[in-house]
């Protein structure tokens, strides 16, 4: 795994071989890549209302697991593999742009 | 070459990290530690040492900040004491895990309650799994010593695991000795600046951001925490071989984790560490002039433990008589069982008997020196003559023991001053 390859956010499980010398020397990965997704952590869901956001980009700077990106538009954006939903974005948000739903009924069939 | 100056054990650690050339040394002061990081900021303040010395609010800051500074390359130094040790426990086990090749100093003092600034092993033992190699020192010359060495130690792609140097408070941090200080040219080309494997902890930079503590699952653990065991046994060769390179670089030092000192023709055996060996050494001849013998097994490295070079100093050819009986001598208990050293030791030669089906020999431990009581020769020559009577020890059944453990030094005070 190169490190150029990587340039966006990803999954990027550890190589599960059977020898472990083929394994990573140590616990480090490319930045913006998780081995493991957050996405079952979560409970509730930061559904954005991009209507009255401004851009200031607070929600991504205050959220602990760098869980929010900026879109092609510059628009705050969630990543659902890094969002444990926590809920502290909808709490910075100067503009209440950030509401906490339902994680079960926003994924239900 | 090298210039001879008068040291306490601070200074020559000191002097031993300027060596090594540190870019940044991050350091909350504690006693007995204070002198080490006093002499590095009048270092990085007369322009003898061109690093980063940052004031922190804790211990448990100044290691997160060597750990951070180490993800980008560059070689780092703090050193702590006692409760300090232990504030820095969660760090200590990231930093490892992490695969950090960090050196640290530790100044052996006692934990408290009973308060109690003066050296024991309690700290530095109470953290022997964080996945630290540790290394004790004897004297102010070791200590320089082991730390040029440590690095060259952390840093070796195969090891990548941090040291830490101990050294007895008081005893070693604060007493002045005759101290070689090797030149920087010949440390220069004993240790050049760290190399690092891509994608290994030390490459992080803004073009290339990595996430340094990512999680594992239960089974990626699992082989993260084989390797991280795996490499820290491995390490014992390299520290052998940096201890032989030292030795032919600068013409002084032992190369085994395990001491041996008129051990192979020995009866009665002390296995010990740190400064109190400087004493055992002394009764020894004593006793040997007396026609008895005795030895001494000094323990430089208990992790990664030494257990087949113990092995071999207690059975291997080179033994001329058999070992009668062991006392293994250390500043430390493990409540409710012993002290931590002799478990160490009881543990390896159990595996041995239970191979070779043997009958190991008779394996006594004495705790002393705790808080830092004094460690008189008399009471050490007692100690071999005990191992060397044909029962128990005379102190059994009396007030110094407890289990396992013989409490030396506890006898004599309570009858001296509290009847």
């Amino acid at each position: 795994m190169s490190e150029a390859d990587h340039k966006s956010c990803a999954i990027v499980q550890f190589q599960r071989q059977n020898d472990v010398d083929d394994w990573p020397g140590s616990p480090q990965l490319p930045g913006g890549h998780l081995a493991v997704s957050n996405r079952s952590w979560r409970t509730r869901w930061p559904d954005i209302d991009l209507g009255p956001c401004n851009k200031c980009n607070l929600c991504l700077l205050f959220c602990p697991d760098a869980a929010i990106v900026k879109n092609a538009d510059g628009f705050p954006q969630i990543e659902d593999d890094w969002c444990k939903g926590c809920g502290i974005c909808a709490l910075e948000c100067p503009k209440q742009c950030v509401h906490m739903i339902d994680e079960a009924q926003r994924t239900a069939p | 070459m090298s210039t001879l100056a008068f040291l306490s054990g601070n200074e020559a650690v000191a002097e031993g990290v300027r060596l090594s050339r540190p870019r940044v040394v991050a350091a909350y002061p504690i006693t007995p530690q204070t002198g080490v990081v006093e002499r590095l900021s009048e270092m990085v303040d007369d322009g003898e040492l061109a690093a980063q010395f940052v004031h922190v609010e804790s211990e448990h800051s100044a290691l997160s900040l060597v750990m951070g500074s180490c993800a980008t390359g560059v070689r780092t130094f703090t050193a702590t004491s006692s409760q300090g040790l232990l504030y820095m426990a969660e760090i200590l086990y990231y930093s490892s895990g992490g695969r950090y090749p960090l050196v640290m100093m530790n100044a052996n003092r006692a934990l408290a309650l009973p308060w109690n600034i003066y050296g024991d092993h309690s700290d530095s033992l109470a953290l022997i799994s964080s996945g630290w190699i540790q290394a004790y020192a004897e004297d102010a010359q070791e200590s320089l010593d082991m730390i040029i060495q440590a690095y060259a130690v952390a840093e070796d792609p195969a090891v990548r695991t941090p040291v830490l140097v101990n050294l007895d408070g008081f005893v070693l941090t604060h007493t002045y000795e005759a101290v070689s200080v090797p030149d920087q040219a010949d440390v220069d080309a004993f240790l050049p600046p760290p190399d690092l494997p891509a994608g290994f902890p030390g490459t992080f930079n803004l073009d290339r951001p990595q996430s340094l503590g990512i999680t594992a699952g239960p089974g990626d653990y699992t082989v993260f925490k084989y390797l991280q065991h795996r490499d820290m046994l491995d390490a014992a060769q390299v520290i052998q071989a940096t201890g032989r390179r030292y030795a032919e670089v600068f013409g002084r030092g032992c190369a085994e984790l395990i001491e041996r000192y008129r051990s192979d023709d020995a009866e009665v055996i002390i296995v010990t560490l740190g400064s109190v060996a400087g004493t055992v050494r002394v009764v020894v001849d004593q006793l040997r002039a007396a026609g008895i013998r005795a030895g001494l097994l000094r323990i430089r490295y208990l992790r990664p433990f030494p257990a087949q070079e113990l092995a071999d100093a207690l059975f291997g050819e080179q033994r001329t008589v058999r070992v009668h009986a062991v006392g293994v001598l250390e500043k430390d208990i493990s409540f409710g069982h012993q002290g931590s050293v002799a478990l160490e030791v009881k543990a390896a030669l159990y595996d041995l008997a239970a191979a070779r089906e043997q009958v190991p020999p008779r394996v006594v431990n004495f705790v002393a020196g705790l808080g830092g009581q004094d460690i008189t020769r008399e009471q050490i020559a007692d100690l071999f003559m005990q191992l060397a009577s044909a029962g128990q020890t005379t102190a059994d059944g009396r007030i110094g023991r407890a289990g396992a453990a013989y409490f030396i030094g506890l006898e004599g005070y309570v009858e001296e001053n509290h009847d």
